[in-house]
């Protein structure tokens, strides 16, 4: 059986004052179905992502607010994994279909942030680490250590960390619903705000508002992108207990089971969305996917092999770090997004690479036209 | 900081109390959530303690190298206002 992505949409992501959480999430719906050529009532399930409307503005229940916009009130069921909601939420929806319970779903993934401050935000987003053994800590904290370790371990350099921001912000000036549409250079980065040592203010993905949605069927369509196959692992959820703090084991565990489920190579693959909620995020990222050795990717990336041109696109979209992370969208944007670059023949095969926390959960999807 | 969970979290300070170990890996946070926003600079960090590992917060604004020696001490681990419970719980500082 073969799932399809027949219809896609991101909103724009970025500080929305004019637009609450359900309006997002409704926009992102109603353009994926419109772009899937169906009707409302077409769509026998919801799957929505989302990490913290509770927190941010005390609104739980997500499903059956999300039912509630549908004439027909489909079953819905709300997913959470920290910044790794979307893909799970994915995964959820892939798993319905395959069971032959549906047909055609929509997925869904939203956040609103900007409405609390920058110091509740971090506190909300703290709630992904391990609050009874990482007390004190903050996202940008355990990334900061995690860099520390792989600028010791492998002589990964400041510049390099930084060459990542600067050419995902050089993506993003090409895709109209990206936060940020502004060039950088590695000296900003380096001298923006201290965040977390050594982490800096231009290092960090910032803080959105957005939505994305896409249509999945098992119904042929002609010409859509096929999601060939996903991949999910687990890690611990604190620092503590890793093996290793240079090597995201989930994401590697993820990309083992993608690539054995669909059959491709990596040099078959053209692009990839990954997760760059910090810089160094992409940099191990890349390698623990295995497009470029350990403790290479920070050369990789200030030598342009990450870029048009190079080896691989990484992060078309601008990543995280420019196109935004309103965190429950991600997951789901990247599909979305590179369903969109798929079908405009810029790639023929891409993969979606998402994580929740700090490296615990690590999701991974292959497209292919 | 709510009270029943520091009720259960004080029974774990006496394992923690004086035990020794090295720093692995350690950052400054000039960033925090509200519960920390006090203690501003402070050092976030990663012990071996030979058998395990640990994370905790640095006492004070100290920082760290890695290798240093440290020794885990009972401090003040969030701040609220003048009528909220103050919270104590397990930091590090260097052992001299």
């Amino acid at each position: 059986m073969t799932i399809r992505i027949i219809g896609s949409a991101v909103t724009p992501f970025g500080e929305l004052w004019n637009k609450n959480l359900r309006e997002l999430l409704s926009d992102a719906m109603l353009e994926a179905i419109t772009n899937a050529s169906l009707s409302p009532t077409d769509v026998e399930a919801i799957f929505v992502a989302n990490k913290a409307a509770g927190n941010f503005e005390n609104q739980h229940h997500l499903n059956a607010l999300v039912s509630m916009m549908f004439p027909h009130y489909p079953p819905a069921m709300r997913v959470e994994a920290a910044c790794a909601s979307g893909s799970m939420a994915m995964i959820a929806a892939e798993l319905a279909l395959l069971s032959g319970r549906y047909k055609t779903v929509v997925v869904v993934g939203g956040e609103k942030m900007t409405d609390v401050s920058a110091q509740e935000t971090t506190h909300i987003l703290s709630g992904a680490a391990d609050n009874a053994t990482e007390i004190g800590s903050t996202f940008p904290a355990l990334y900061a250590l995690i860099a520390k370790s792989h600028m010791n371990t492998f002589g990964t350099t400041r510049d390099q960390v930084s060459a990542v921001a600067v050419k995902n912000h050089k993506h993003a000036m090409k895709n109209a619903n990206a936060q940020f549409h502004k060039e950088i250079t590695i000296e900003q980065v380096n001298q923006s705000q201290l965040i977390a040592d050594p982490l800096r203010l231009l290092d960090c993905s910032p803080v959105s508002d957005g939505a994305a949605a896409v249509v999945l069927s098992t119904r042929f369509v002609k010409g859509s992108t096929k999601l060939l196959g996903f991949g999910h692992a687990q890690d611990s959820i604190n620092l503590s207990d890793r093996s290793s703090l240079t090597t995201f084991r989930a994401t590697e565990g993820a990309m083992q089971q993608a690539l054995a489920q669909t059959g491709l190579t990596r040099q078959q693959l053209q692009a990839a969305e990954v997760h760059d909620c910090f810089t160094i995020a992409e940099i191990l990222a890349i390698e623990d996917l295995g497009f470029f050795p350990k403790g290479e990717g920070g050369r990789a990336t200030i030598e342009n092999k990450t870029t048009v041109g190079g080896q691989i696109v990484i992060n078309p979209s601008g990543g995280l770090k420019a196109c935004g992370h309103p965190v429950g969208a991600t997951g789901v944007k990247q599909i979305a997004f590179l369903n969109s670059y798929i079908q405009r023949g810029d790639a023929k095969a891409a993969l979606a690479h998402n994580v929740g926390g700090s490296g615990a959960t690590a999701v991974v999807h292959i497209l292919q036209k | 900081m709510q009270p029943a969970r520091y009720w259960r979290d004080n029974k774990t300070w006496k394992v923690w109390v004086g035990k020794r170990g090295t720093v692995v890996v350690s950052t400054v946070v000039t960033v925090s959530s509200p519960e920390h926003a006090a203690f501003q600079p402070y050092s976030y960090v990663l012990v071996n303690f030979g058998t395990q590992q640990h994370e905790f917060m640095g006492s004070g604004h100290e920082t760290f190298q890695e290798g240093d020696k440290v020794e885990c001490a009972l401090r003040k681990i969030t701040s609220g206002d003048d009528r909220s419970l103050i919270g104590y719980g397990i930091k590090v500082k260097k052992v001299t």
